[in-house]
This record gives structure tokens, C-alpha cells and sequence, in this order.
């Protein structure tokens, strides 16, 4: 009998412990993944920054020396500055972009005007930006801004008399950042647009039947529902401005004299034009750290945890 | 018990035919043919040479051409071994591509690239040296001495040349006519730049009274990206010594005078102050051929790019253009020109079977023969590097290369250290020339951030500043 009962206690203990350990079974291919391609290339970026890597990929200890350069480096504080400002302005602008595009296609014309055909047209026109491949949307754009008159713009200054600016010369971290911000609020029109269809269509009527206008239904009814994507979208852009380069790189190089060399263009010029590994995995790990950091700000300011508890779209 | 006799005694039968079948194929031989860039078949072997090159290097003709002549002399030696030329194209990113070539212990066996880029692959260890190729009898009766040692790093040649270009300064025939030159004096000013007569104020003056006249639209460009066009310029102004006993050469005065010299003609209305921010498809395409420049600072190859970038034909270019070599800064001192060679280099991998190496070493001397360097000069504006290529029929017919191939005596091989290469002239100097002619700085600043930035970026005990 008593055998009978302790056997069926660890039975149910065995049970219990099945049940604590499903859940972490269940996450366990995500665990590998995530070591995989996640955890092992930040601790090899770790072990890279304290050796002194060059081009033949040996590993040669070399002690905080990448970190003391970083911290001599009289350009990191210009550079710094000039990342933070790209980031701010690129994500203000690029999430109150996505926001003003999908009013536009999903509230005004699918919503308020029924025109559901010609918002889901411009939708599918505002997203062509972020589908294009880096390397074809900045040709383009060194098209339109070129500096002959075979380019875009000073083609048509020149048509009408107009002499030729040198775009990319005078202007080159306005242009930058308007790009980047084209492609990236092209890239979230999806989710601000589906946020906004999940709006239950008897709250926006009972609005109207109140006599609400479409200006005071988008501030009041609208904007509190998109709480959710704004933050997803903005710690997505903080996260991804921080590591822009490629657009750099086939816009500016960098330039001219360093006006568009952002922290993350740094680090690859570092290592993989410079070839100093080492150094580059430092300023990688000190870009890392700096965009945790504003990640967390970015979290915290939009009072994500509060966020969590109710439904998200349709509270 | 009998058939497992039976089964074992079939095994060992089956185990020593394949013993004795691999005996007789490979011999000595048997390795992973991948690796080795070879393959074993019962006649001979066929041997793989693969042979990267970036994309400037699109002239791979020549060498797969030398593979398949190595194997017709290999045929009538008597030797049944089969050569095999295999190019592989790396568009972009070729030094990180070489990096992880090597550490897959896969390297091509024949790399093609810029001289400088070799400097960093055999300070890398990807490169094998090539003393033994350039001692021998046939670079030692046909390149030209000036050239021997284009890839001569720290005391070892690591490679050889493939072609050579020179720096030199083009001038548009038609502006100068315009600007009332006769025939004659046109055809005496190369002989004039040469002799150290006609000088760099000279030129300025020369493109000021063409812009100031209408005649061009700018007097003076350049290229608009960074390149040894700017490493030219600070070493006619005092600046040849850029690396000394393993350190960089900073020369305030020379620094200084270079700058000045190209921000005078952003002032004078020669230069567009936002040249260094202008796509090649701009100087190559249109300021150039279509004479909206009365001159730039350019090398010999811009005849075979504005080809392909304006769709002009080498007729137009040689009627309407004069080369001559940069103008002197001082009435007669030396003029100097710059080149800055494409060459072939061996890897370790071509070292790692004497046989293979040997086959390497051949195929570099056969692409001497003067019908393959013909795809390395004439077809793509170089300038010959032996001294058969000279004497060659097909090249001395080329009046553009009879008239222009002077200049390769007045050359000199570029500092390839890859610490002056990438800190100081690629980066610093370039963002000096960017800032200085758009305006962004002085001179004086200019010089003084790039000090900093050299010497902050090579590291103490690594440079040396001079005013």
C-alpha cells in the first residue's frame, strides 16, 4: 500500500516535472538556433576584439589595446554625434512616415472613403522602396541626384536653365537620410496598414454616429490602437539605423570628408577595407552595447511592459 | 564456416585488387586532386591552375592562352601532362575573399591584382616567393629593368608584372588650337614637359586663359576617387619619401604645397570644388571626351576607359588628345611619372607540389610571348614591360603607344606598404584633398587633422613627421 502511494507520488512528480520541462523542449530548436547564429558570433566578436586580426585571420591576443585605440581615437566623438543625430532623425521620421502612408491608404481611402482598390494600389506602390535591392534603390537614387545633367534632377534644371547642383556634394547627410527613411516607412506601410484594419468597424461608426470627424477619429480612435506597432516599429528602426551601412557605403562611401561615416560604416571600413579585425569586432562590441542601451530607452519611454498585459490591437 | 571462408577470403582478394589498382594510377601522386589543382588519368595529368583576379583584371585571356601553350610545349617535349587555365572573376571584396580562400586552404594558385594588393597578401603569407621566376633566364633577357621590381616587398619578389601604366597629364588638341597653338608647338610640347621646361604654373596658366577665354568649361581635373594620380602630386612636391625604415613619412611642407596647389585651382575657377564627390561615368564619360576639360591629371589607361565609358573610338582619342608627363613644379628639374602595375603572384597553394609550381612558373614566362601581351597593352592601353613587347610589330604599329610609351622610363613604383597604402593615402590624404577643394577646410587645418589622424591611426613609433 505504501509502496502503491510513493509510486504514485513520483508518478505525478514525474509528470510535473514533464510538464515544467515541455515548454523548454518545445523552445529547444529556437535555443540552438540562437546559440548558433546568435550567441557564438557574439562571443567570437567578443574573443576578435581583444586580438589583434588581420588579414590572414590569425588570432594573436592583444589585450584591451583595440579598446584603448577606440577610446584614443579623437574621430569617435564626431562619429558618435553624427550616429545618434542619423539615428533620431531616420526613426522619427521613417515611423511618423509609416504612419501618415498607411492613414492615407488603410483609414482614408480603404476606411472612410471605401476605396479599398486604390489604397491597396498605393500600398503596393509605397512598399516597391523597401523590395528593392540595396544595391539597385541607391543607383537609382545616384541617378536622381547625380551630378551631370544625364542625371535626373540637373536634367531638368538644365531644361530649364537652370545650372546643376552637385547633389550628393552639398546635401549628403540630408539625402542619406531621406533614402534610408523612404525604404524604411515603405517597409512598415504592412504593419501599420493591418494594425489599422483590426480596428472593430462599430467603434469607428458609433464615432461617427457622434458626429466625430475623420481628423479627430485618426487622433483619438486610431493613434491609440497603433501604441503597439509605433513601439515594435521604432525599437526595429533604432535597432536597424544603428547598423546601417551598405546604403553608406554605395551613396557616399563614407563621404565627402567623412560627413556620412556613421559608427556602423566605421566598423566595416575598419575591418574589411582597413582589415583590422580586432578593432573593428571592438567597435562592434562598443555598437552593440550603445544600441542595447538606446533599445532599452526606447522600451522604457513607450512603457512596453504595460503594453504586454491586454490584447494588443484590439483592447 | 565455409562461407565465411569463403566471404573472407573474397574480401581480401577484393582489398589487395584495389590496393594494386590504386598503386598503378596515382604512384606518387594520390592526392585529393581538388586540392592540388590536378588530376591523374592514365596518359599524364591534368593540372588545374586557377587564377583570381578582381575586376580590373578582365584581361584573362592571356594566361588561359599560356596554359594551353604550356601544354602544346609540354606535348612536344614529349611529357603528356595536360595544363588548364581556370579564371575566376572576384568582382568585389578580393583581399576578404583571399582571407577566407586561405583559411579554407583553398587559395587559386596564380592570383592577378594591383601591386599594392599583393604587398598585403604576402604580408598575409598567402604568397609564395617568386625569386626563382624572376631571376630566371626569361625575366632576366625580357622585362624591363624598371619593372623587376614592382612587387618587391620587404626584400623578396613576391610576383611579377602583368602590365604597367604611367601617370601623365592629357591635354585637349582642340582647346589648345583654339587657343592659338600651332601644330608645331602642339608636337613639341611632350619634348618640352620632358626636358623640365614646361611647369606646373605653366599649365594653370595655360588652362585659365582656355577657361577664362570660353574655350573649356574647367582648366584641370583629376580623378574624382582616391588613387595614385594623388601620391604623384605630393611627390612632385617633395614628397617621394613616404615610408622610411618601416614607418610613414609625414611631410608637412610637401603635404602642404599639394594642397595649395590643387586648392589655387578650385579658386581660379579650374577645378569643380566638388570633383572628388563625381562618379567616373562624369570624368571618364563626359568631362573628359567631350571636352569640357582643357586638361586632367590622369595615366594612360584613361584612353581605353573613355572608350568604354563614352563609346569614343582610339582614332578620337589620338587626334584630339596630347599626353605629356606632369609638368615639373620647378623650371627644370626631372619630370616623374607613377605606376602602378597589375601583376601575377603564385599562392602557397601553387608551392604546395613542385611539379604544379613548376607549371606556374611556365605559364608566367609564356605570357612574355609577345602575341599575349598584346591583350595587357594594346587592347587595353597599357604600356609594354619587355623589351621584345617594344620591338613587336603588332605594338609598334599602335602610334598612340609609339608616341606615349617614352614615359615608362620616368617612372616609379608606388609605396605599397599597406600602412601609407589604406591610413594615410587611400584615407587621410584623400579626405584632405575632398575637404581642402570643397571648401570644408584650409589648407593649414587640412594638413594639421591629417597629421592626427595618420599618426593617431598607424600608432606610436610608426611615423615620422618632417616639415
Amino acid at each position: 500500500m505504501k509502496h502503491s502511494r510513493q509510486g504514485k507520488k513520483d508518478k505525478t512528480d514525474g509528470d510535473d516535472l514533464r510538464r515544467k520541462l515541455f515548454p523548454y523542449k518545445m523552445l529547444s530548436p529556437f535555443f540552438v538556433l540562437t546559440g548558433i547564429f546568435v550567441a557564438v558570433p557574439i562571443i567570437l566578436m567578443i574573443a576578435i576584439s581583444f586580438s589583434s586580426m588581420g588579414l590572414d585571420l590569425q588570432w594573436e591576443f592583444a589585450g584591451w589595446s583595440n579598446y584603448k585605440r577606440v577610446l584614443a581615437d579623437s574621430s569617435i566623438p564626431i562619429i558618435t554625434l553624427r550616429t545618434v543625430l542619423f539615428v533620431v532623425i531616420c526613426t522619427v521620421l521613417s515611423v511618423l512616415g509609416s504612419i501618415f502612408i498607411a492613414l492615407m491608404t488603410t483609414y482614408y481611402l480603404d476606411i472612410a472613403y471605401k476605396r479599398e482598390n486604390a489604397g491597396l494600389l498605393f500600398r503596393i506602390i509605397w512598399l516597391i522602396p523597401s523590395l528593392t535591392p540595396s544595391v539597385v534603390y541607391v543607383f537609382i537614387w545616384r541617378f536622381v541626384f547625380g551630378s551631370n545633367t544625364q542625371a535626373l534632377i540637373n536634367g531638368v534644371l538644365d531644361k530649364l536653365g537652370i545650372a546643376p547642383v552637385t547633389w550628393l556634394a552639398n546635401y549628403p547627410m540630408q539625402i542619406l537620410i531621406f533614402i534610408c527613411c523612404l525604404s524604411s516607412a515603405s517597409g512598415s506601410v504592412i504593419l501599420f496598414a493591418s494594425a489599422i484594419r483590426q480596428i472593430p468597424d462599430n467603434i469607428i461608426q458609433a464615432a461617427r454616429v457622434d458626429g466625430a470627424s475623420n481628423f479627430y477619429i485618426m487622433r483619438k480612435i486610431i493613434m491609440p490602437y497603433l501604441r503597439w506597432p509605433i513601439t515594435q516599429k521604432t525599437l526595429w528602426s533604432v535597432l536597424s539605423f544603428f547598423c546601417t551601412y551598405e546604403i553608406i557605403m554605395l551613396l557616399t562611401a563614407g563621404g565627402p570628408g567623412g560627413k556620412t561615416t556613421t559608427f556602423a560604416y566605421y566598423i566595416y571600413k575598419n575591418a574589411f577595407e582597413l582589415h583590422k579585425f580586432g578593432l573593428g569586432s571592438a567597435l562592434s562590441v562598443l555598437l552593440v552595447a550603445m544600441s542595447a542601451l538606446i533599445g532599452l530607452v526606447v522600451l522604457r519611454v513607450t512603457k512596453v511592459e504595460k503594453q504586454l498585459y491586454p490584447p494588443r490591437m484590439d483592447w | 564456416m565455409l562461407k565465411m571462408k569463403k566471404t573472407i577470403g573474397l574480401l581480401a582478394v577484393t582489398a589487395v585488387m584495389a590496393a594494386g589498382m590504386l598503386t598503378g594510377c596515382g604512384g606518387d601522386t594520390a592526392k585529393d586532386s581538388s586540392q592540388s589543382g590536378q588530376d591523374t588519368s592514365a596518359e599524364g595529368k591534368t593540372y588545374t591552375i586557377r587564377i583570381a583576379g578582381n575586376s580590373e583584371s578582365q584581361r584573362s585571356e592571356n594566361i588561359i592562352r599560356a596554359c594551353d601553350r604550356l601544354t602544346e610545349q609540354l606535348a612536344a617535349e614529349g611529357c603528356t601532362d595536360v595544363v588548364r587555365g581556370e579564371y575566376i572573376m572576384v568582382p568585389n571584396d578580393y583581399q576578404n575573399e583571399m582571407a577566407l580562400w586561405n583559411k579554407t586552404g583553398d587559395l587559386p594558385e596564380l592570383i592577378v591584382g594591383n601591386v599594392i594588393m599583393m604587398h598585403e597578401f604576402a604580408d598575409a603569407g598567402f604568397l609564395t616567393s617568386a625569386e626563382d621566376l624572376i631571376n630566371g633566364e626569361v625575366y632576366s633577357q625580357k622585362l624591363l629593368p624598371n619593372m623587376r621590381d614592382a612587387v618587391l616587398v620587404n626584400g623578396t619578389h613576391y610576383g611579377v608584372p602583368q602590365d604597367v601604366d604611367v601617370r601623365c597629364v592629357w591635354i585637349n588638341k582642340e582647346h589648345l588650337k583654339q587657343l592659338g597653338w600651332s601644330e608645331e608647338e602642339m608636337e613639341a610640347l611632350p619634348r618640352k614637359a620632358e626636358e623640365g621646361q614646361f611647369t606646373e604654373g605653366d599649365l594653370q596658366a595655360l588652362a585659365k586663359e582656355a577657361v577664362d577665354k570660353g574655350v573649356s568649361e574647367w582648366g584641370i581635373i583629376h580623378r574624382p576617387v582616391f588613387g595614385s594620380e594623388f601620391h604623384l602630386m605630393l611627390m612632385m612636391h617633395g614628397g617621394q619619401e613616404l615610408y622610411r625604415d618601416g614607418k610613414v613619412v609625414l611631410d608637412r611642407s610637401a603635404l602642404t604645397d599639394t594642397l595649395t596647389f590643387l586648392k589655387q585651382n578650385v579658386d581660379m575657377g579650374l577645378t569643380p570644388p566638388e570633383l572628388t564627390t563625381y562618379g567616373w561615368e562624369v570624368v571618364e564619360g563626359d568631362l573628359m571626351p567631350n571636352g569640357k576639360t582643357f586638361c586632367w591629371y590622369g595615366g594612360i589607361w584613361n584612353k581605353y576607359d573613355m572608350m568604354s565609358a563614352a563609346n569614343v573610338t582610339a582614332q578620337f582619342v589620338d587626334e584630339n588628345f596630347i599626353l605629356i608627363l606632369p609638368p615639373v613644379v620647378e623650371r627644370g628639374d626631372t619630370p616623374i611619372s607613377l605606376s602602378e602595375p597589375q601583376a601575377y603572384a603564385m599562392t602557397k597553394q601553387a608551392a604546395s607540389d613542385p611539379k604544379l609550381q613548376e607549371y606556374c612558373e611556365r605559364v608566367l614566362e609564356i605570357v612574355l610571348d609577345p602575341d599575349l601581351q598584346m591583350y595587357t597593352t594594346i587592347e587595353t592601353a597599357h604600356v609594354a614591360i619587355t623589351s621584345e613587347m617594344l620591338e613587336y610589330p603588332g605594338y609598334k604599329s599602335d602610334e598612340f603607344m609609339a608616341k606615349n610609351s617614352y614615359m615608362v622610363e620616368y617612372t616609379t613604383m608606388p609605396v605599397s606598404d599597406p600602412m601609407v597604402r589604406n591610413q594615410f593615402l587611400n584615407a587621410s590624404w584623400f579626405t584632405a584633398i575632398q575637404n581642402v577643394e570643397m571648401g570644408s577646410s584650409d589648407v593649414e587645418t587640412a594638413v594639421n587633422t591629417l597629421i592626427d589622424e595618420v599618426t593617431y591611426s598607424v600608432g606610436e613609433g610608426s611615423y615620422i613627421v618632417q616639415d
